[in-house]
């Protein structure tokens, strides 16, 4: 009954905390003034010649959406990693998913012969999705019976620099579109309008619900491949399903905003320190959590050099990188 | 008795030798002093702004590092230089190609070459001198130094002298303290050129203004929709390096409609290769004259 009592009201604390922070992100750090009051004011009572108004609903609030789903997305797309290979380093940054969809997207978006052939967003699966496959290749997660965590993260760390470095060797080549590039993969909301929503929603929707379908099968798995077997589920389609939803996670997310890393390493752990290791409960409070960070980290980006925008990006991996180093030495995984 | 008659004439001709060498020239470049003991005929040039600076002084590189595409050499230069061997981009030129071309200069940017200034000096005598990112004073500097360096001092002493005439002449032309930004527009950002930059001074020079905004460190600054609205110019010129930019994206925005320049119709088009990247006397005359077309369409 406690425990019950415990979960509910961390619950509704966290949705609290959500609703402020979007609250506060929608008016913060605004060049043009903007205060709490017009946020409020653009919603009951809209007038288009004010420009405070404009910036809320043109602006911001694209902005806050793409933010909240963005960091659902990445949270949920690192809980399902670390479900499906049971390594609790992994995430799409982490195993080269993020480096592999931004090689991809270099590509597109600088080499003339690939101009229009394929969709950025498809780009960035593509990418993801082979890179993905070359680290559980290398890692050799296929095999049974091995689930070394050191071997994996450290496929993932080979085929993220191979990808970072190719994606640095086609932005030499191609200097006029740097810039563009630089920005996309430092990762930033900044230009996140109706339209980047309107691409980007339904993907992502879809395979949050997709996520929230496969928590059971994620809970089997937990208990060693050969006890999941042994309890009739079918392990290459859920793995082959999971990498399918981590995929369409990332690539619809990274697609939408740039390459956005270490929201899906450290959110699954703070949602299993909350609320513990079962994931029906496990991620939909990631999804939660993740939007919180994101948005969190998205309002500082436009404190940090204000006028100016940092990528939000860049203050998350000042979050997460220490994160990262604070797993690796505990030795209690 | 022949020889010391001999030894007579090659005394001449060493002495002879020395006079001609004794024209030596030494100016500042942006390593120091660099001294050239004679009048270069092959020059390579890295970078848009040195070959303006040639061309005003009617001296003609045999290289230029135009990143593969002559059209990306300002049309008035083209007309005074001919055709030139190209010598890779300006961001990795073909040390090769460079050497090939059996260059007696080479005049390189400090920005973009200074990591390889060793391997340029090798080929040839390399004058460093600052192109990107240089202010329109710079520009200018860097033109008097390269002048002095290819023996056309008096020449570039009478260009400047004229150039001035002509910015001026043509800030009579165009309204007084207008305050006017460019930027140029890529597929996904806008680049803000400031009053730091090389555009922003050439429109300083033309009496006009750029607006004043509270950050100004860096000559080009990446700019949201919401910033621009904030800093809001009375003119917006724009250069598009993609169609449609991202300047095009958001004109089809609710919040484009509050800038002034939009509701006045005071939104321009220009190339962006001549206003940015082309840099020099020659191509500050180009944007002079594109401005009074602009106001004098009006």
């Amino acid at each position: 009954m406690s425990r019950l009592f415990r979960s509910v009201s961390l619950g509704l604390f966290l949705c609290l905390g959500l609703l402020l922070i979007s609250w506060w992100n929608l008016f913060a750090w605004s060049v043009v003034p903007v205060s709490g009051a017009d946020v409020l004011h653009a919603f009951t009572s809209f007038n288009d010649q004010t420009i405070a108004h404009r910036i809320v609903l043109d602006l911001r609030l694209p902005r806050l959406l793409t933010a909240l789903l963005v960091g659902a997305c990445l949270a949920s797309a690192g809980a399902i990693m670390q479900g499906l290979t049971r390594n609790p380093l992994a995430a799409p940054s982490v195993l080269g998913v993020n480096a592999g969809a931004a090689l991809g997207m270099a590509l597109v978006s600088t080499l003339p012969f690939l101009y229009g052939a394929l969709s950025t967003s498809i780009a960035a699966m593509l990418g993801g999705g082979v890179a993905w496959l070359l680290v559980m290749l290398l890692g050799s997660t296929w095999r049974v019976g091995a689930n070394e965590h050191g071997r994996l993260v450290l496929a993932g760390v080979a085929i993220s620099a191979l990808c970072a470095a190719l994606t640095k060797a086609v932005v030499i080549m191609e200097e006029d579109q740097a810039a563009g590039v630089m920005t996309w993969l430092a990762g930033s909301l900044a230009d996140a309008r109706w339209q980047t929503w309107q691409a980007f929603w339904p993907v992502a929707l879809i395979s949050l619900i997709g996520a929230l379908l496969i928590a059971p099968s994620l809970n089997v798995l937990q208990l060693g491949e050969d006890n999941a077997r042994n309890l009739g589920i079918n392990l290459l389609r859920s793995k082959l399903l999971g990498s399918l939803l981590v995929l369409m996670l990332v690539g619809a997310a990274i697609s939408a905003v740039g390459s956005i890393g270490f929201v899906g390493l450290i959110v699954p752990h703070i949602a299993r320190l909350m609320f513990g290791q079962d994931f029906r409960l496990c991620l939909p409070v990631a999804m939660i959590i993740g939007a919180l960070l994101v948005t969190l980290a998205d309002t500082l980006s436009r404190a940090v050099t204000y006028p100016m925008e940092t990528p939000a990006g860049a203050i998350l991996a000042l979050i997460g990188a220490p994160f990262f180093i604070y797993l690796v030495r505990k030795r209690t995984l | 008795m022949l020889l010391p008659a001999f030894k007579h004439l090659t005394t001449m001709l060493c002495m002879l030798i020395l006079m001609s060498s004794a024209y030596a020239v030494t100016v500042q470049d942006s390593k120091g002093t660099f001294t050239l003991d004679h009048t270069p005929q092959r020059i390579v040039v890295l970078e848009f702004s040195f070959a303006d600076a040639l061309a005003s002084v009617g001296v003609a590189p045999i290289g230029i590092a135009d990143d593969k595409d002559k059209s990306r050499v300002l049309p008035a230069v083209q007309e005074v230089i001919g055709d030139w061997q190209s010598v890779g981009t300006r961001s990795q030129p073909s040390l090769e190609v460079i050497a090939s071309l059996k260059p007696d200069l080479i005049i390189a940017d400090i920005s973009r070459h200074e990591s390889v200034y060793y391997d340029l000096q090798k080929i040839a005598p390399t004058l460093i001198l600052p192109s990107r990112r240089e202010t329109y004073s710079d520009n200018l500097k860097a033109a008097s130094i390269i002048a002095k360096v290819v023996g056309k001092e008096q020449e570039m002493t009478d260009r400047l002298v004229q150039h001035q005439q002509y910015m001026d002449s043509i800030a009579q032309q165009l309204p007084d303290h207008a305050i006017l930004q460019f930027g140029v527009a890529r597929a996904d950002a806008l680049f803000l050129h400031t009053d730091d930059s090389y555009t922003g001074g050439v429109i300083q020079a033309l009496g006009m203004q750029t607006p004043i905004s509270e950050r100004d460190d860096s000559a080009y600054r990446q700019t949201s929709l919401e910033q621009l609205v904030a800093l809001n110019p009375e003119y917006l010129i724009v250069g598009h390096y993609a169609n449609p930019s991202i300047v095009d994206n958001w004109s089809n925005e609710p919040l484009w409609t509050v800038l002034t320049a939009v509701q006045n119709n005071h939104v321009y088009r220009v190339d962006p290769n001549i206003w940015s990247r082309c840099r020099g006397i020659l191509a500050a005359e180009h944007i002079a004259n594109d401005l009074l077309q602009i106001f004098s369409e009006q």
